[in-house]
């Protein structure tokens, strides 16, 4: 339990340090409201358009399988890095059929993305 | 080799999901009927061979899973109420057009969870499975393009993802305590274990919807489409009991700790809380919503015994599930029946003169609601007969009074429907749907599967028991 206690100073420092600026900046801070200071700030540069426009839903889609993939090919670093010593340990086949696995889900849930349209972009399935 | 066929009956589930996405999105023509067929031919594949390997014993798997006889019953009471959910919801997906691979691949893609969850001897395998089923939930919950439903799929996202993240936490300090994620590890320091073990149970006990953290149940599952409504109160609530199950046998088999108390106080306060709140509702779809709840409080009973006989707990826990399953699926199955191509008729003014219009459905009905309640000869009777007598057997006579007390107030709701069915007046004309034959064939072996448990318990009970 002993070796916890700098975390706990640490999170005690935190917690005052972020109070004592919040303090500070309200007694020092003038909190006057004027118009301009309760405008969004957009680098400065005076707002042209309304914020909340509507974005198509493909732009969504498409952002979200790229998620999906790039975190999975994430998933796969650890695997191949340990690919080596997991060999060395007799384990070979078991660890490749388990990555050829994992990239056969990914590959089913690919085809099935391409086959529902999704990825088609004029006619907007 | 040996071990791919003892795990099939968890692998034959995602299999067969995948395969029913594949050729949905290959060949967009195929009847909902086939895909159907196809999904629940897999569903009895598994349960086939859940069978077999309970009959050849237990077997252990590389990666912290164990392949013993809870975990096949799992398999094969998940196998069953997935394929009562999907039969159930022919009509329902039929009559809105709604797209079938899908829905059939979430639903084979939660019962692979559950029966991840039913194996899992370690924290990771066990989260695993959790979000598995849970990803599957939420989709499913927001099925429809109605308001409500997506509603209750956001409701359930945000509360369930937030309960994830405390079961996580709880396994993080888990970890902390004890150097490993084994269940049945050993903790080094007390205090963290406490720690751990409150995060845990909170994660969990949101997950059964026991007491403090059941809000999220009427909601849910008001806003859920009808079949999948029944999902939620049957092959979730089952998965995530038994997960409870795995967490609270391992982990007192390795801890000096005490929690039974805690176990008392969350049983007791779950149902007497589903039941009082069930009393006045006005839609049958809450109420047993909240009845769900009151039954989650009957069966956290099984958990308090737990510490003193596993295999008796065991035995009367997977009873309930089982029993709890049928009828419920029973009694939301009649609701499925009921509904119109466009809206659910889930209000009590719209089961009123029932029992004029449709004799058979109003007695089916009254059947399940009997049988929630408790009333013998039915399976709710049995089961709850058959857990009481365990608790009593080990001394826990204030608890019994207590649920014994609960069951009674039950009574009172769910004789309204039935009341309104023989007594009421029907209050607009609207025609009975034509035959649904699916339903009515799921409303059929409910029926008759709530009788067999309750008039002769003794077989399942002897399997169940081993």
């Amino acid at each position: 339990m002993l070796s916890y206690v700098p975390v706990l100073i640490l999170f005690i420092f935190a917690l005052l340090l972020g109070g004592a600026f919040v303090f500070l900046s309200y007694f020092l801070g003038r909190p006057k409201k004027t118009t301009t200071k309760l405008n969004p700030y957009e680098c400065g540069v005076e707002q042209a358009t309304l914020p909340r426009i509507p974005v198509n839903i493909k732009f969504f889609a498409v952002a979200l399988m790229f998620l999906l993939f790039d975190v999975e090919v994430a998933l796969l670093y650890p695997w191949a890095a340990y690919f080596k010593s997991m060999v060395s340990e007799g384990l070979g086949t078991f660890v490749l059929i388990e990555g050829l696995i994992f990239i056969g889900i990914l590959f089913v849930a690919l085809v099935y993305i391409f086959r529902t349209g999704i990825l088609h972009w004029e006619n907007g399935k | 080799m040996n071990i791919l066929i003892q795990s099939l009956p968890l692998l034959i589930m995602p299999a067969v999901a995948a395969f029913i996405l594949l050729i949905g999105a290959m060949w967009r023509r195929i009847s909902g009927e086939s895909l159907l067929i196809m999904a629940v031919a897999g569903l009895v594949a598994a349960l086939f061979f859940g069978w077999q390997g309970f009959l050849a014993g237990t077997a252990s798997f590389p990666a912290d899973i164990i392949f013993d006889k809870i975990f096949y019953l799992t398999v094969i009471i998940i196998a069953i109420a997935l394929a009562l959910a999907m039969l159930v919801s022919y009509n329902y997906l039929a009559e809105r057009k709604l797209p079938w691979p899908e829905y059939l691949a979430l639903l084979l893609f939660a019962g692979f969870g559950a029966g991840l969850m039913a194996a899992g001897t370690d924290f990771i395998v066990l989260f695993i499975g959790l979000e598995t089923i849970s990803i599957a939930a939420y989709v499913l919950a927001g099925y429809t393009r109605d308001g409500s439903s997506k509603e209750a799929s956001i409701k359930y996202f945000l509360m369930g993802a937030f309960a994830s993240a405390v079961l996580l936490f709880g396994i993080a300090f888990f970890y902390g305590a004890t150097g490993s994620v084994l269940l049945s590890a050993a903790p080094i320091n007390k205090l963290l274990m406490v720690l751990a073990l409150a995060l845990i149970i909170s994660g969990a006990a949101f997950k059964v919807a026991a007491f403090p953290f059941q809000w999220w149940t009427p909601d849910v599952y008001e806003g859920s489409p009808l079949p999948v409504t029944a999902f939620f109160a049957t092959a979730v609530k089952a998965a995530a009991f038994i997960m409870l199950f795995r967490i609270v046998a391992g982990i007192s088999g390795g801890l000096g700790l005490k929690f039974e108390s805690l176990l008392i106080a969350l049983s007791v306060a779950t149902m007497t809380f589903g039941n009082l709140a069930a009393l006045f509702q006005e839609n049958i779809k809450r109420m047993l919503a909240y009845s769900s709840i009151a039954h989650a409080g009957y069966m956290l009973i099984a958990f308090v015994v737990l510490g003193k006989d596993a295999n008796l707990a065991g035995a009367a826990l997977l009873f309930y599930i089982l029993a709890y399953i049928v009828m419920s699926m029973g009694a939301f199955g009649v609701l499925i029946y009921l509904s119109g191509g466009e809206k659910e008729f889930c209000n009590m003014p719209d089961v009123a003169g029932l029992g004029r219009r449709s004799p058979w459905l109003a007695a089916v009905f009254g059947l399940f609601l009997l049988s929630l309640a408790g009333f013998p000869p039915t399976a709710g009777f049995v089961a709850k007969f058959y857990l009481f007598k365990s608790a009593m057997a080990h001394g826990y006579v204030l608890l019994v009074i207590a649920a014994v007390i609960n069951s009674l107030i039950s009574v009172y709701y769910y004789m309204r429907p039935v009341v309104a069915m023989y007594f009421g007046e029907f209050q607009q004309e609207r025609s009975l749907p034509k035959i649904r034959y699916s339903v009515a064939g799921v409303l059929i072996f409910c029926a008759i599967f709530v009788i067999i448990l309750g008039l002769a318990p003794a077989t399942i009970l002897a399997i169940l028991s081993h």
